[in-house]
């Protein structure tokens, strides 16, 4: 009887120990609770219709930031990834609307230069092993300096394909935008590749300690490129994602999602020592950087204070990953 | 060996320092100064709207600039008095004023998603704002998106302060209801000239020359001077 009890009570801890290990568990409550106060604080929180705007605010940063926690995951970080996506939104508008080009061929294009520009970072912090930071400030003015040259005008009237992600279909009263379900596809793809398959296990052991991982027999300079081209990808769905949205190709766009993308990432768990990180955290980072914009300005808060907020939480967050890993 | 002492010295550098576009802090620091009224191009707007808004109860969002910047308090505070919503402001501050019929302000730094983001939980805040206050074209055109999202495009009217060329195609596309014209291009020049003649007659130039503003609206009011968009064609500046 007793051994019965205790053997359930060491389940419970167990499982406790799990939860409280969990790197999502702070987002996940402080994601919650920010909910819970808004939710009291302002009656026009709660409705099914604010939440699906939420959503769509977030997903163009959230998108970016799939590409940003591989990055982050391997020790690296990314500047280069607002600019990367603004080049290749304007390229895309500007091919399906203005050159003639079918859509889906110009979102191909779009997507594969965003996906050069990964490479060309990943293939710089491996072959002549600059500091990521570096590299990305540099394409990151590349990629800014190449749109500026290609053009300086909001590219308007594009075609029905390019939109398409921006539209909304209604479930049960809400409108839900297509784009955020690709957003949700994505990270749930993501999840499952860094989570079950050798690539993805591979990705962690790079950033956790590079020349272990290649004693391993992994070969880390192939997973950084990968990972760099990875994030490319995200890039390149993003700036698609951005234009639907806006439903312009908009050569200012991105400005800040560099490190929008960043704080979405830290809130959501993962360690910018690399090695540690979960995908599903980045989301509700981007959730949460969501909820307290709109929440503050629901309740009518200035806007620097929405910004005060945020730099708040974000050095809230990396505290209690340094403290809870202290070794 | 040391200069003969009575030859003739010539004379030092002589400077001139101009701006333009933006006022120095304090103005005096430049000789002169080439710019919009950007209170007066609010201001405008402000007159226009109230006009346009014929008698219904404004609900307002202003979508601004950022904290502390001059232009962007401006043309907000200079739209609120030109509504008749507020008195005694001035173009010297950087304090962004309030009425109760903002029932909404959001810093957008001129960008059109941020704009577009500010819209919708403007909306989500108070559903019938009726009238929207953009610091420039490309808030504007983003929160024009917001509200056609929402099927509310037709009922709300947008006013916004740049008019380069791409801002004034948003008045004929319907987008944007009236906007304040500015003429960058007209700084540039009036500048540059005033350099020339400083370099071949001496004079300089001094204090505060307003390159001027123009209201351009399809839907002009009555008592508030205004040109259409095809005059704001005509005189925008950027790419068409």
């Amino acid at each position: 009887m007793s051994s019965v009890q205790s053997t359930a009570l060491d389940k419970r801890q167990g499982f406790l120990k799990i939860v409280l290990a969990s790197p999502i568990l702070g987002p996940v409550a402080a994601l919650l609770l920010a909910s819970i106060f808004f939710a009291f604080a302002t009656p026009r929180f709660l409705s099914g219709d604010n939440f699906s705007l939420i959503l769509q605010q977030v997903m163009v940063v959230g998108v970016l930031a799939i590409g940003q926690t591989l990055v982050i995951i391997t020790t690296g970080i990314d500047l280069s990834n607002g600019m990367v996506m603004a080049l290749a939104g304007v390229l895309i508008a500007s091919f399906a609307a203005q050159k003639g080009i079918n859509p889906f061929l110009s979102i191909l294009v779009g997507i594969l230069i965003a996906m050069a520009f990964g490479m060309l970072n990943g293939a710089l912090v491996t072959g002549i092993g600059l500091p990521a930071f570096i590299v990305t400030l540099g394409t990151m003015n590349i990629a800014y300096a190449l749109t500026r040259i290609y053009t300086t005008s909001t590219i308007t009237g594009l075609p029905k394909e390019l939109t398409f992600l921006g539209d909304t279909f209604k479930i049960g009263g809400t409108a839900i935008a297509n784009g955020t379900i690709l957003m949700i596809l994505l990270y749930a793809v993501t999840w499952f590749v860094l989570k079950y398959t050798a690539a993805g296990r591979s990705v962690y052991a790079v950033g956790d300690n590079v020349e272990a991982a290649r004693l391993a027999g992994i070969k880390t300079n192939r997973v950084l490129v990968g990972v760099y081209t990875f994030a490319g990808l995200a890039y390149g769905i993003a700036a698609l994602l951005q234009v639907a949205r806006t439903g312009v190709g908009d050569p200012q766009a991105g400005q800040t999602s560099n490190l929008d993308s960043i704080t979405a990432v830290v809130l959501g768990g993962t360690s910018l020592f690399g090695g540690r990180g979960s995908i599903v955290g980045t989301l509700i980072g981007a959730l949460i950087v969501g909820v307290f914009r709109n929440g503050l300005q629901l309740m009518g808060v200035e806007s620097t204070y929405q910004v005060l907020i945020t730099g708040i939480l974000v050095i809230a967050a990396v505290s209690v990953d340094q403290l809870t890993h202290r070794k | 060996m040391p200069a003969p002492r009575n030859r003739p010295q010539p004379p030092g550098p002589a400077k001139v320092v101009i701006a333009l576009d933006t006022a120095t802090d304090p103005q005096e620091a430049v000789d002169a100064l080439f710019a919009t009224d950007n209170f007066a191009a609010g201001t405008l707007i402000g007159q226009w709207a109230a006009k346009a808004m014929a008698g219904k109860e404004p609900i307002i969002a202003t979508l601004d600039l950022a904290p502390g910047i001059t232009v962007g308090a401006q043309r907000h505070n200079g739209f609120l008095q030109g509504m008749g919503l507020a008195t005694g402001l001035t173009g010297t501050t950087t304090d962004l004023a309030t009425a109760k019929e903002v029932v909404c302000a959001q810093d957008t730094h001129g960008d059109q998603t941020e704009g577009q983001t500010a819209m919708e939980n403007c909306l989500s805040k108070n559903a019938n704002i009726n009238l929207v206050y953009t610091i420039n074209e490309p808030a504007a055109f983003g929160a024009y998106t917001a509200l056609k999202n929402q099927g509310k495009d037709k009922d709300v009217t947008i006013v916004s302060v740049d008019g380069g060329c791409q801002g004034v195609q948003g008045i004929v596309d319907g987008k944007i209801a009236a906007t304040s014209q500015q003429y960058p291009l007209k700084m540039a020049s009036m500048g540059v000239e005033a350099i020339v003649k400083f370099a071949k007659e001496g004079v300089k130039p001094t204090g505060y020359t307003d390159t001027g503003v123009t209201l351009i609206t399809d839907k002009a009011q009555a008592g508030v001077d205004s040109k259409d968009s095809t005059y704001g064609l005509a005189n925008c500046w950027g790419n068409k």
